[in-house]
């Protein structure tokens, strides 16, 4: 098989995601000249200030030229990675963001690879035995599940598990593979039972109706095994829904995280965003977005990428049939 | 009732249930005995509803959940009915395997054709190599070329989804193979190739096969023996030949009589009357008595046994000692034919001239769908738009509604230009919608479910304001033959008939000049399609309409056109009154639609290529 289709595909989409991109960077922007106060007292922080030390900003961060020239300016730092420097710490934006972001990209993808396993699992069982009293309790419990809020339900796992039974710690992000993951085990199963009833759901549904396809009944009057039909023939027909959902709940897990991070003491870069919105860090605030963003619409292109992977009639665009 | 004691398949007083919750029952099938040899076709034919297709499902243990089948269904010597669920899976498709009506859903869609051949075979130990070896000869056995291996389901046509399905249902070399109406999804000329190509493979290996079927005809061309099916219980037995000359029960007769002869137009056709009833509420009576137009008390006095009658055949009618020699009078009586309408003088009522249409246009995926078509409907005429999928016809019709427009090319309905839709003055619009209205193919979702037929036909009225006029939903059921009672029915309480009837009905109500009809029986059953071509018929005398059919179907276009356009790839390529169309087609696609029609003669067996009308689409 050819890779060209993933070629011409993927120099498609980046037309539509860079002007996407431009977009986003431009409201991300405006949040300086949005936010209560004015611009060179936020840069300024809670210090004293006097009309030397404002004028002094002003000439700093060029306050004085266009508003389209600041954005520009600050664009072209934005692409060479430059994102200004936090005003709390001082620092360059782009490092403090690295530093916090290996807690919560094991945190969001162990959470995920919680929630996708569990999920997938339990909504082929429900799909298998559907419209019996396990099928009825697991979609009711996944019900439970997602009305839940990640905090609500990771501080019942941290009385039950962390003090109660004390099996797992209560804080902290732990050091070395094993460590962490010990740390990160609740916090992760706290993100993951709220988005694993999406999967659950999307699983569920999408395999029952692939079961009742005509090319799985021909599939079985041929003699192939159960095992064979149920992966190779229904659950690979299902997985489109499946991908759609689980790119949903990997965006959620990075949103989710700033709930959990915060519940479970952790330095990541959910409690990060929070540190920054409340201390009015804008330029910190903005790099954050910016990361987000791009993060939101990278999973969005590897969704449409494995779409076409799973499924080649949207990879030839037939639409037929 | 066959020479030899021992069957391929011998299934005896087999009856299918479904098990509602509370452990009552709902009879689908009862007391079905059918058995099949080596080298034998037989066929099974039922209209919808009959159980002809669960029948099958539960010989390969294949029933959906909540439905049981009991009896015996010996399959050389095994009953298959019994088998532990672990040998289940080894005998489907290496001893009997099922081929499906739907070759556009039949295949794994994400799964190239090869390896679905491949997931079949049963030599144990072959490697990549050989599996691929193998599956590029089943190809061939079936007129594939090797290239089709490597192509998706979907960049195939209906016809060659067909045989490499048929091919995946023969990987497991079975003895015995059932098609479930393997040809009814495919278009005419691709129909004939499949039926042809099933039988040749059958006599190639030597296996047995039940073709089950909803045509008479195309059971009579394919099949040894035929087993007819109604409402879950056997009706009659009998050689093809001998069911065809002499039919020994009434349903079998209202069969042959509803079936719209290709040959001849007929003044009006026999219909059955009603429809297929549900088999539970037939199941302790004669299943046809309701229907049947020579019923007394004694059919209903109990479920009749097949009684056998000559060699070989068998019927359930109690009273066909009595009302053999009516039957036999009724079958002579109608074959009388009737004259078609001499050609019109009247003005013209629809000019199409030169209309060009083209999908996607400016695309790679550009596809002309009418290249310069011209045809003409006069006042009170009625004609036929003949073409198989993908020829334009149904793209031309919604043109007409204004569901499309052409890209060039002009349109005249009743003296307005309707080219552009978009553009008429409301008053145009307004007689434009007046002048034309559409029956569509499926009644299913043509009425909208949540309303009642009285509402929907108030609608129709409220808008074409005709109140005035003393039309009343009452005379609109009136004239379409439904009880004024039905104004209180939604759709789902009613038959495919009777919502077909209600289709017509909303379409009349604002008073039409010409109907539309895209292949509007085509989805119903045989003995149903008789009735609403009957209604089609009076109509026409009635209120004097046009109509403009679009139909695949030639022997529709015999009974209810004047004049017939045949339409191939988005051209016109032969017009003309239907008869001379019909009984001497001057173009070579007209002439090969014509011969694909199944005759009732037997087919004669060829191992065919997939022909050049089935090119990848």
């Amino acid at each position: 098989m050819t890779l060209g289709w993933l070629a011409r595909f993927l120099a498609s989409r980046l037309l539509v995601l860079i002007p996407l991109l431009l977009v986003i960077s431009f409201g991300v922007f405006s949040l300086l000249q949005l936010a209560p106060s004015t611009p060179e007292r936020i840069l300024l922080g809670g210090r004293p200030s006097t009309p030397e030390v404002l004028a002094a900003i002003r000439e700093r961060y060029h306050l004085d030229d266009p508003f389209l020239v600041q954005y520009g300016r600050w664009l072209v730092g934005v692409v060479q990675l430059d994102f200004g420097t936090s005003i709390r710490a001082g620092e360059p934006v782009l490092p403090m963001i690295i530093r916090r972001l290996d807690i919560t990209v094991f945190l969001g993808l162990f959470g995920f690879v919680i929630a996708l396993v569990v999920g997938l699992l339990v909504g082929m069982v429900a799909a298998l035995r559907r419209g019996s009293p396990l099928d009825r309790a697991l979609v009711a419990l996944s019900v439970v599940g997602v009305s839940a809020p990640a905090f609500a339900s990771g501080i019942l796992l941290l009385y039950l598990f962390g003090v109660v039974l004390d099996w797992f710690p209560v804080f902290g992000a732990g050091d070395g593979m094993l460590d962490r993951l010990w740390h990160l085990t609740l916090p992760a199963v706290a993100l993951a039972l709220s988005a694993m009833a999406l999967i659950v759901k999307v699983t569920r549904a999408a395999l029952i109706e692939e079961l009742e396809r005509d090319y799985v009944a021909f599939a079985r009057a041929r003699g192939l095994s159960f095992r064979r039909v149920l992966f190779g023939y229904a659950l690979r027909n299902a997985l489109v829904s499946v991908v759609t959902a689980s790119g949903l709940v990997l965006i959620y897990m990075l949103t989710g995280a700033v709930l959990v991070e915060v519940t479970f003491t952790l330095p990541g870069v959910g409690s990060l965003l929070v540190e920054a919105v409340q201390g009015l860090d804008i330029p910190l605030v903005q790099g954050l977005v910016i990361v987000i963003a791009v993060f939101i619409v990278v999973v969005h292109l590897i969704i449409d990428i494995l779409y076409r992977l799973i499924d080649p009639r949207i990879r030839f665009g037939g639409a037929h049939g | 009732m066959s020479g030899s004691a021992f069957h391929l398949l011998d299934v005896s007083d087999l009856s299918i249930d479904v098990v509602l919750p509370g452990g009552r029952t709902r009879s689908i099938v009862s007391g079905l005995n059918l058995h099949v040899d080596l080298g034998e076709t037989v066929g099974i034919v039922g209209e919808s509803g009959s159980g002809k297709s669960l029948t099958a499902r539960s010989l390969l243990r294949l029933l959906p959940r909540g439905v049981r089948a009991t009896g015996r269904a010996e399959f050389a010597g095994t009953d298959v009915l019994d088998l532990p669920e672990r040998h289940v899976a080894r005998y489907r498709g290496s001893r009997l395997a099922l081929l499906f009506q739907d070759p556009f859903t039949i295949l794994n869609p994400v799964l190239r054709c090869g390896p679905q051949i491949e997931e079949g075979l049963r030599d144990e130990g072959l490697s990549r190599r050989q599996k691929r070896k193998e599956s590029v000869r089943r190809l061939a056995e079936v007129g594939l070329p090797e290239h089709i291996a490597d192509r998706y389901p979907f960049q195939l046509s209906g016809g060659m989804r067909q045989r490499v399905a048929l091919a995946a249902a023969l990987a497991g070399n079975p003895e015995l193979l059932i098609a479930d109406e393997p040809s009814t999804a495919l278009d005419v000329t691709t129909q004939a190739e499949i039926l042809r190509l099933l039988k040749s493979l059958q006599e190639a290996r030597g296996m047995g096969l039940i073709l089950i079927t909803h045509d008479l005809r195309v059971a009579f061309s394919a099949c040894d023996r035929i087993y007819v099916l109604y409402a879950g219980g056997l009706m009659e037995v009998g050689g093809a030949r001998d069911l065809e000359d002499h039919p020994l029960h009434p349903y079998t007769l209202g069969l042959l009589l509803s079936e719209p002869p290709v040959d001849r137009r007929l003044s009006a056709l026999v219909a059955i009357p009603g429809a297929v009833p549900p088999a539970d509420e037939v199941s302790g009576v004669c299943r046809f008595s309701p229907r049947c137009r020579w019923v007394r008390d004694v059919c209903r006095a109990g479920p009749p046994r097949l009684v056998p009658r000559g060699p070989g055949r068998a019927t359930a009618c109690v009273r066909i000692d009595e009302i053999d020699v009516e039957m036999v009078a009724l079958r002579r009586a109608v074959v009388a034919p009737a004259a078609v309408k001499e050609p019109s003088e009247a003005a013209a009522l629809v000019r199409v001239s030169d209309v060009a249409k083209v999908f996607d246009k400016g695309t790679p995926r550009a596809n002309p769908a009418l290249k310069g078509v011209s045809l003409t409907i006069r006042d009170g005429e009625s004609i036929g738009l003949v073409g198989e999928s993908g020829s334009g016809k149904t793209t031309l019709a919604r043109c007409l509604l204004g569901l499309e427009q052409p890209d060039s090319g002009e349109l005249r309905i009743a003296g307005i230009d309707a080219s552009r839709y978009d553009r008429l003055r409301t008053g145009d619009l307004q007689r434009l919608r007046r002048a034309v209205q559409v029956v569509f193919q499926d009644p299913y979702s043509s009425l909208n479910p949540a309303h009642r037929v009285g509402f929907a036909l108030e609608e129709a009225l409220r808008m074409a304001g005709r109140r005035d006029d003393g039309v009343t939903v009452a005379s609109l059921l009136d004239q379409v033959g439904l009880p004024a009672a039905y104004a209180k029915r939604r759709p789902v309480a009613l038959s495919g008939g009777e919502r077909q009837r209600v289709a017509i009905a909303r379409a009349l109500a604002v008073g039409p000049r010409i109907l539309v009809c895209d292949e509007p029986v085509s989805s119903l059953d045989v003995s149903v399609q008789a009735q609403v071509l009957n209604l089609f018929g009076a109509l026409r005398t009635e209120l004097g309409l046009s109509y403009l059919f679009i139909t695949h179907d030639l022997a529709v276009v015999r009974q209810v056109v004047d004049r017939v356009y045949v339409l191939y790839r988005g051209e016109i390529v032969e017009q003309g009154p239907v008869d001379r169309v019909l009984d001497a087609p001057e173009h070579e696609y007209t002439k090969r639609l014509i011969a694909s029609v199944p005759s009732g003669e037997p087919v004669v067996a060829s191992p065919s290529v997939a022909s050049e009308a089935e090119a990848v689409s």
